[in-house]
C-alpha cells in the first residue's frame, strides 16, 4: 500500500514541473508585452519599478535562468503582486481560497448525497420510468448552462419567493468567526457560534445547490452505470446462493462495488466544480477564488489570474492523488497490481 | 404495448372501459411519466438529431431569413414582453430577441465546432500513436498530457483574455490549446487494450504493416467511441464559450451571444424573456449533443464487442 | 450400497421460460429427477441443453427475465414449488449451498477471503464474530489450504485458480447443507488442479451423506463422480441412468455420439465422431425430437413426433429407435493413415527448428527502485517439426506455451535463441523478409470471439493475408471462396459480420483465414477449448482433413494431452518455459518417463478406466515470476530428492525422445 502511495506521489512531480513550464510559457509569450502585463499599465511607465521587476524575475537573463529563477520564487511562494489588490498573489489566494473550498466541497457532497441513492435506483430499475426519467432529468442537467440556471434559482427562490437569502456569505449584520480555517462553517462550530453557523448555512445553501446540479447529473450516471456493470457479477448470485436477502445483496455487496469508479469521477468532477464556482460566485458575489479570478480578468490582472490557474491545479491534482489512494483503500486489486507488460 | 389494467380497465365509469378521467385520477402521473419515459427511449435519436438539424439549418441560412436585424435598437420598444410582432420580446435596446436568439448561435457553435474539429483529430492521432508505440515514447506523451489536463481550461481561456483583450477568437486559441490532451488520453487507453487481441495479432501475422494496423485495424474500432465523446464534447465546448461570454471575456457586445445576452438580462430580471431564450438555446443544443452522443454509443454496442 | 433412502430432492414436469427480444420461449420443458442423500447426481449438457437454468430455478435464483412456468419441487419432502422469497432464503445456504463456476467472478473482489466464507453462518444466525471467524477458518483447512488464517485474510485475486475454488467449496459446506448443486466444478482449471478438486470432491462425497447434483459438459468428470447420470438436450432430458451402465452401453444417439467425439484411449488413432450441424438454438428448435436433424439413427416418427423418457435396457432414454431395441455400440473407423505417416515423417527435414528460446516479460507497478522482477515465460526452449508432422504443445497455464506460439509466429521478440525456418533463421528478419515469410506461417487462435475484426466483414477478414501481399482482387475473392468451401462454409459468408455468427463457425473462418496462402506451417494455440464438446469433434476432424490434403505442417497447442495425442505425432510437454519430455506421441501416452507427463496423463478422467494408477499433485503450479531453484518442478514432483532442488536437469536423448529429470520413470 504505502508503494502505491509512493508511485503515485512520485508521478506528480514531473506533472507539477510540466504545469510550472506551462504557466510560465503563458506567462511570457501570451501577452504582448509581458512586464505591462505583470506590473499593470500605470507601474511600467515607471523605469526604476520596472528595473526592480526585471531583476527580481530575471528577466534580462537567458530563458533557462528565467525558468529557474521563476521556479525559484514559486518554491517560495512568491507568484507575482496583484495589480489590482498590490498585495502578493498568494495571500490574495489564502485569503479568499477558503470561500470556494466551501462551496465546492459543499457542492460535492450534496452531489453525492443525492446521485448515489438515485443512481443505484435507477439501475435497479432498468428500462423502468424511474430510470428513463432520472437519464432524462441527468441529461438536462449536465446540459444546463450554471450561470443561466443560478439567474433563474435565484429569480425564482429569492425574488418571488423569498426562500434563500441574497447575495453574499452572511448576512447584513452578521460579523463572520474568528478565523481559524476560513472556512465559515468550519469556524463557527469551533467558536461556538450557533447563530453564526445558521447564517453562514442559510446562505451556503443556494449557491451549493446551484454549483451541484452538473455534478449531480454526472455523479447519478457513473452511479447508474457502475451498478449496471455490477448488477450482473457473479458474486452477487453466490451471496443470494448462501441465503442473503435482496437488500443484503444489494447494499453490502454491490453497492461498495459500484460506486468505487463514482470516486474517480468525483475526484474529476472537482476540478470542474471549480471551474463553475468561478460563475456561480461571480453571481452571488461570494468572496472566494472565483470572484477573484473574474475580477481579475475584468481587471487585466495577469499575475492573478496566473496564480488562480496555477492554484486550480494544484488542488486539481491533490484532489486525484486523494481520490486514488481513496480507491487502493477501497479496491485491493489496486493495491499490488503489478502488470506484465506485453511487448 | 399500452399497459392494460391502466386504461382500458376494469372498473371504468363505463364499465367497458372507458376513460374518464376522474376515477384514474391518482393514476395518471405516473402513466404520464411511464410515456414519457417510453417516449425518451423510442426516439432518442430521432429528438437528438432533430435539434441539432434545426439548429444547424437555422444558423447556416439565417442570413436568409425573414427576421428583424439583430443589431438594430429601437429605444421605444424597448423591454416589451413577447408578443405577434416579436415572438421573443425585445431587449432593453429595443432589439427583437427572437432574431438576437438565433444568431447568438453563431458566435459560440462555429468557435466551439473549430475547438472540437482541430482536438478530436489531434488528439486521436497523437493518442493512437503513443498507444501503439509504447515504451518511452508513450510515457513522455502521457505526462505531457498530464499536465495540460490539470489545468482548467476557463481559467487559462481568461488568462489569455487578460492578456490580449476579451474576445472569441482569443477564447478560441486558449481553449484549442488545452483541449486535445483528453482525447490523448481516451485514444491511447483503447489502442492499449485493442493492440494485444486476437484480431491485431492475426493481422499483423497476416503481414500487414504496422501503420495498416493502427489504421485499418485499430483505429475503426476506436473511432466510434471517440466520435461519442467528441458528439458530448461540442457540447462541452458551447457551454464553455457562454461562459466565457457571460464572464464579458468573449464575444463582445453588441455581437449577439448567449452567454452575453443572459448576463444583459441578469440586470432585467422582471423582464424576464431576455435571459431565458438565450439560456434554453444554449440548453437545447447541449442537451441534443449529449443525447445524441448516447444514443449513438448504445447502438454501436454489438459492433464494438463483436458480441449480441 | 446403502438401502434406497428417501429423495432429499424431487422435481417433477419442470418448466422454465426465457423472455428475449419480447419473445417467451421455453428453455426447459418437462425435466424430472431426483436426488437422494448419498446420491451424485450427474446432469450433463451443451450450450442450450438447460442444464444451468433447471437447477438455478430449484433454489429459485432464475437470471431476469426467465421464469418457472410449471412443475412441482419438492425438498424433504416440503413442496417449495411456490414458496414465498423469505423461505427459500432460509433454504438457500443452509440446507441448499451452490458452488459456482468461475471462482475468479464468484467472490466479491473488494471483501477478504474470511469474511466471504463464513458469510452464510452470520446469514443464518449460526454463529457470530470470533466463532464464525474460527469457523471460516476451519473450513478452509478442511479444504486442503494452507495457512488457513492467513489465507483468510487475503483477497480472491491473491489466490490460485484452485485455492479460490477450494474457498468456494467451503463457503458452500460451511452450514453444512444436505444438498449440494456444483455447477462446473472444474472448468477453468489447469488440469492437475482439477485432478486435486475432484479428489477433494469425491472424498467429501465418500466421508459425508451429501446429496450433489454436478452440472458438466464433461463426461469425463461425470464418469468419476456421479452415480446417476441425466444427458440434457434442447430443454429436456434424453437419457437417465447408472453412470457406469450408461456410459458403457449408451441408449441415446446423442450420448453415443458424445462418448465417440472424445478422444479416448481406444479411439486414439482414428476418426472422432463429429455430430453435424449445431446444439439448437431456442429460438430454432426442430420440430420432433430436437436431435432429429444431427442424430444417425433418425427415422420418419423422430421428425414429427417428439419422445419421452421411457424405459430402455435398465433405465430411460427418449428415443423411438432404442426405446426399440438396444442400441448397438458405435463403430469407430480406425484410420490408421497418421499411424502410417509417422517412421516417414521422421526421416524428413525439419520445417521448423527452435533453439535456445527464452521470453521473459518485464513486470512493472514496483517502485523504481525496488527489485526489478520478471515473468520467465520461456527458458532455454527448443523443438523441432518435420515436414507434414503435427508437434503437440502440452502445458499448464504459465508453462509459456502461448508465448511458444508468439515467438514462433514472430509477434513478438526472443530475447535469446533462434528459430530457423524453412532454411532461414527468422528471429533475424525485418521489414519486407519478414511479411514474406508470413505467407507460409499463420496462427490459430483460442477465443472465436475475440479473432474476428467485429467491423470486418467475413469475406475481408478472410481475404485480408491476400490483400496485404498484393494479390488482385477478384483472384482473392475466388480464392476466399475456396478456402470458404475447404472449411464447410459457402460463399454467402463473405457479406456477415462475426456477430452474427456461432462459435464453431467463427473457428472455422479463423481456420479459412490461416489458409488463404501458401501456408506450410500451421501454428494452432488452443484452437478448440472456448468450443462446445459436440463441435469440437467437427473442428479436429476438419483440422485433420485439411492436413492430409493440403500437406500441412501443424504445431497443436493445448492444455488436453487426450486431444493432443489424437492430433500429433510427436508431443512436447512444457513447464514454466522449459521443455520437459518430448517424444512420439503414442510413446509419450503409454510410457511416459517424466512424473509430470505421468501426472498430467492420470489426471484426465477417462470415460472408460484405464486402469493406471492416479497420482494427484500437490499443491499449485509455482507462479513463473520465481521459479523454483533446480528443477522447476520439483515443489510438485512425487519424486523430488535433494538434487532437484540445486541441479537444474538437463534434457537426456534417447532415441527420438528426450526428457529432463533426475529420477524418470523407468522403463517397464
Amino acid at each position: 500500500m504505502s508503494r502505491y502511495i509512493i508511485r503515485r506521489v512520485l508521478l506528480m512531480i514531473p506533472i507539477l514541473f510540466g504545469m510550472s513550464i506551462i504557466a510560465f510559457v503563458v506567462s511570457r509569450a501570451i501577452p504582448v508585452n509581458p512586464i505591462e502585463a505583470a506590473i499593470g499599465q500605470q507601474a511600467s511607465d515607471h523605469p526604476a519599478i520596472v528595473a526592480a521587476y526585471t531583476k527580481e524575475w530575471g528577466l534580462n537573463k537567458p530563458l533557462v535562468v528565467q525558468y529557474l529563477t521563476y521556479m525559484w520564487n514559486l518554491l517560495h511562494g512568491n507568484l507575482g503582486i496583484s495589480i489590482y489588490t498590490q498585495r502578493p498573489v498568494l495571500t490574495d489566494l489564502k485569503t479568499f481560497m477558503p470561500a470556494t473550498i466551501e462551496l465546492a466541497t459543499g457542492a460535492i457532497l450534496i452531489s453525492l448525497l443525492v446521485s448515489v441513492p438515485l443512481g443505484v435506483l435507477a439501475a435497479m430499475r432498468r428500462g423502468g420510468w424511474i430510470d428513463r426519467i432520472v437519464r432524462l432529468v441527468t441529461l438536462i442537467g449536465v446540459a444546463m448552462p450554471l450561470f443561466w440556471l443560478a439567474l433563474l434559482l435565484i429569480t425564482l427562490f429569492y425574488v418571488h419567493w423569498p426562500i434563500f437569502p441574497g447575495p453574499g456569505r452572511l448576512g447584513p449584520t452578521t460579523i463572520p468567526p474568528p478565523r481559524v480555517t476560513g472556512l465559515y462553517t468550519i469556524d463557527s462550530i469551533l467558536s461556538g457560534q450557533w447563530g453564526t453557523l445558521w447564517d453562514a448555512l442559510y446562505h451556503l445553501a443556494l449557491p451549493c445547490l446551484c454549483l451541484s446540479t452538473w455534478s449531480m447529473g454526472l455523479l447519478t450516471r457513473i452511479t447508474r452505470a457502475g451498478m449496471l456493470s455490477v448488477l450482473p457479477q457473479g458474486y452477487l448470485q453466490v451471496a443470494r446462493s448462501k441465503g442473503a436477502s435482496e437488500r443484503h445483496v444489494i447494499w453490502r455487496h454491490a453497492w461498495r462495488n459500484a460506486t468505487i469508479p463514482v470516486i474517480t469521477v468525483a475526484g474529476l468532477a472537482y476540478g470542474d466544480l471549480l471551474t463553475g464556482a468561478i460563475l456561480i460566485e461571480t453571481i452571488f458575489s461570494w468572496d472566494g477564488i472565483g470572484s477573484y479570478a473574474y475580477q481579475s480578468s475584468i481587471n487585466a490582472d495577469f499575475p492573478a489570474i496566473m496564480g488562480v490557474a496555477l492554484l486550480f491545479g494544484v488542488i486539481y491534482l491533490v484532489v486525484n492523488l486523494v481520490v486514488d489512494i481513496l480507491y487502493a483503500f477501497v479496491d485491493p486489486r489496486v493495491r499490488s497490481a503489478m502488470t506484465v507488460k506485453q511487448q | 404495448m399500452i399497459d392494460a389494467d391502466g386504461l382500458n380497465g376494469t372498473g371504468g365509469l363505463n364499465g367497458t372501459g372507458g376513460r374518464g378521467l376522474g376515477l384514474w385520477q391518482p393514476r395518471v402521473i405516473p402513466y404520464v411519466m411511464r410515456q414519457l419515459g417510453r417516449a425518451l427511449g423510442d426516439y432518442e435519436r430521432g429528438i437528438s438529431f432533430g435539434i441539432i438539424g434545426i439548429w444547424a439549418i437555422l444558423l447556416v441560412i439565417i442570413p436568409l431569413l425573414p427576421l428583424a436585424n439583430p443589431l438594430h435598437q429601437n429605444v421605444n420598444i424597448a423591454l416589451q414582453s413577447p408578443s405577434l410582432a416579436h415572438l421573443f420580446g425585445t431587449d432593453e435596446l429595443g432589439r427583437d430577441m427572437l432574431s438576437r436568439t438565433i444568431w447568438g448561435g453563431r458566435q459560440s457553435v462555429p468557435a466551439a465546432l473549430v475547438v472540437v474539429c482541430i482536438g478530436f483529430p489531434l488528439g486521436t492521432v497523437i493518442g493512437a500513436f503513443a498507444g501503439y508505440v509504447g515504451g518511452a515514447v508513450e510515457e513522455v506523451i502521457m505526462r505531457i498530457t498530464d499536465m495540460f489536463l490539470a489545468f482548467p481550461v476557463l481559467v487559462l481561456a481568461m488568462a489569455v483574455s487578460a492578456a490580449l483583450g476579451p474576445s472569441l477568437y482569443h477564447g478560441v486559441i486558449a481553449l484549442t490549446i488545452v483541449w486535445w490532451p483528453s482525447y490523448v488520453r481516451v485514444t491511447r487507453g483503447m489502442v492499449l487494450e485493442l493492440k494485444n487481441r486476437d484480431f491485431v495479432l492475426i493481422s499483423r501475422a497476416a503481414g500487414r504493416r504496422p501503420l495498416g494496423i493502427l489504421s485499418r485495424v485499430i483505429m475503426p474500432n476506436v473511432l466510434p467511441s471517440v466520435l461519442v465523446m467528441a458528439a458530448i464534447d461540442i457540447g462541452r465546448a458551447i457551454l464553455l464559450f457562454s461562459m466565457l461570454s457571460f464572464l464579458g471575456l468573449g464575444a463582445v457586445p453588441p455581437t449577439p451571444e448567449w452567454g452575453s445576452m443572459v448576463s444583459e438580462g441578469s440586470m432585467y430580471m422582471d423582464q424576464w424573456w431576455i435571459a431565458t431564450f438565450p439560456g434554453l438555446a444554449i440548453l437545447s443544443l447541449v442537451f441534443a449533443f449529449n443525447l445524441a452522443g448516447d444514443s449513438i454509443r448504445d447502438a454501436l454496442d454489438p459492433w464494438v464487442t463483436g458480441r449480441r | 450400497m446403502s438401502e434406497p433412502s428417501k429423495p432429499l430432492l424431487q422435481v417433477e414436469g419442470l418448466h422454465v421460460t426465457v423472455v428475449s427480444d419480447g419473445v417467451t420461449r421455453e428453455a426447459v420443458r418437462g425435466v424430472s429427477f431426483e436426488v437422494a442423500a448419498g446420491e451424485v447426481l450427474g446432469i450433463v449438457g451443451e450450450s442450450g441443453s438447460g442444464k444451468s437454468l433447471t437447477v438455478s430455478a430449484v433454489t429459485g435464483l432464475l437470471p431476469a427475465r426467465t421464469r418457472r412456468t410449471g412443475g412441482v419441487i419438492r425438498f424433504k419432502g416440503e413442496d417449495i414449488t411456490t414458496a414465498s422469497r423469505r423461505r427459500l432464503t432460509k433454504i438457500r445456504g443452509r440446507q441448499i449451498a451452490m458452488v459456482f463456476q468461475d471462482s475468479l467472478t464468484s467472490l466479491n473482489p473488494v471483501k477478504r477471503i474470511g469474511e466471504q466464507v463464513r458469510e452464510p453462518l452470520l446469514l443464518h444466525d449460526l454463529a457470530s464474530g470470533r466463532a464464525a471467524t474460527d469457523a471460516a477458518e476451519a473450513a478452509l483447512r478442511s479444504m486442503g489450504i494452507p495457512d488457513p488464517h492467513g489465507a483468510a485474510r487475503r483477497y480472491p485475486h491473491e489466490f490460485s485458480g484452485g485455492m479460490r475454488q477450494r474457498a468456494m467449496i467451503a463457503t458452500a459446506l460451511i452450514a453444512s447443507p444436505e444438498l449440494i448443486i456444483a455447477d462446473e466444478p472444474t472448468t477453468a482449471l489447469d488440469v492437475t488442479v482439477q485432478a486435486q478438486i475432484l479428489d477433494l470432491w469425491r472424498r467429501l462425497v465418500r466421508e459425508s451423506n451429501l446429496a450433489l447434483i454436478l452440472i458438466s459438459h464433461d463426461l469425463g468428470v461425470m464418469s468419476d463422480l456421479a452415480t446417476t447420470l441425466a444427458v440434457m438436450y434442447a430443454g429436456r432430458i434424453v437419457e437417465l441412468g447408472p453412470t457406469r451402465e450408461l456410459l458403457a452401453r449408451p441408449q441415446h444417439p446423442y450420448t453415443r455420439a458424445l462418448l465417440g467425439s472424445m478422444p479416448t484411449a481406444a479411439a486414439s488413432r482414428g476418426e472422432l465422431v463429429a455430430i453435424s450441424g449445431e446444439p439448437p438454438a431456442l429460438e430454432a428448435r426442430p420440430p420432433g425430437c430436437p436431435f432429429h436433424p444431427r442424430c444417425s439413427v433418425a427415422e420418419d416418427r423422430c421428425r414429427v413426433e417428439e419422445p419421452d423418457l421411457a424405459p430402455v435396457s435398465s433405465w430411460t432414454s427418449a428415443c423411438w429407435v432404442a426405446q426399440r431395441a438396444p442400441l448397438p455400440r458405435l463403430r469407430v473407423s480406425g484410420d490408421g493413415a497418421l499411424a502410417e505417416l509417422t517412421p516417414a515423417l521422421e526421416r524428413g527435414e525439419p520445417l521448423l527448428r527452435v533453439e535456445g528460446v527464452t521470453k521473459h516479460y518485464p513486470v512493472v507497478g514496483g517502485v523504481p527502485w525496488g527489485p526489478r522482477r520478471e515473468v520467465h515465460a520461456l527458458d532455454g526452449v527448443s523443438l523441432e517439426v518435420r515436414k507434414g508432422a503435427t508437434l503437440g504443445v502440452v502445458g499448464e497455464s504459465g508453462c509459456g506455451k502461448s508465448t511458444l506460439a508468439r515467438c514462433i509466429l514472430r509477434l513478438t521478440e526472443v530475447a535469446a535463441g533462434s528459430i530457423v525456418f524453412r532454411g532461414t533463421d527468422i528471429t533475424k528478419l525485418r521489414g519486407e523478409p519478414l511479411r514474406r515469410m508470413r505467407q507460409y506461417m499463420q496462427p490459430i487462435f483460442q477465443d472465436p470471439y475475440s479473432s474476428l475484426n467485429p467491423r470486418t466483414r467475413i469475406g475481408e477478414s478472410v481475404a485480408e493475408a491476400l490483400l496485404v501481399h498484393g494479390v488482385p482482387k477478384r483472384e482473392a475473392i475466388r480464392r476466399v471462396d475456396e478456402v470458404l468451401e475447404y472449411v464447410a462454409l459457402g460463399s454467402h459468408y463473405r457479406s456477415r459480420y462475426p456477430h452474427n455468427l456461432s462459435g464453431g463457425e467463427r473457428q472455422r473462418v479463423g481456420i479459412a483465414r490461416a489458409l488463404v496462402l501458401d501456408t506450410e506451417l500451421l501454428v494452432a494455440d488452443e484452437p478448440i477449448s472456448a468450443l462446445d464438446v459436440s463441435i469440437q469433434a467437427q473442428i479436429l476432424n476438419l483440422i485433420k482433413d485439411l492436413q492430409r490434403r493440403l500437406g500441412l505442417t501443424i504445431i497443436f497447442i493445448s492444455h488436453d494431452l487426450r486431444i493432443v495425442e489424437h492430433m500429433s505425432t510427436r508431443i512436447l510437454i512444457l513447464s514454466l518455459g522449459k521443455v520437459v519430455e518430448v517424444g512420439p506421441a503414442h510413446e509419450i501416452a503409454e510410457r511416459p518417463r517424466h512424473p509430470y507427463t505421468q501426472a498430467l496423463l492420470s489426471a484426465v478422467p477417462f470415460v472408460e478406466a484405464s486402469g493406471k494408477a492416479r497420482i494427484v499433485l500437490a499443491g499449485d503450479p509455482p507462479s513463473p515470476i520465481d521459479p523454483p531453484s533446480g528443477c522447476r518442478f520439483r515443489t510438485r514432483c512425487p519424486r523430488a530428492q535433494a538434487l532437484c532442488a540445486e541441479v537444474e536437469p538437463a534434457l537426456e536423448n534417447a532415441a527420438d525422445r528426450s526428457w529432463a529429470c533426475h529420477f524418470p520413470i523407468e522403463e517397464p
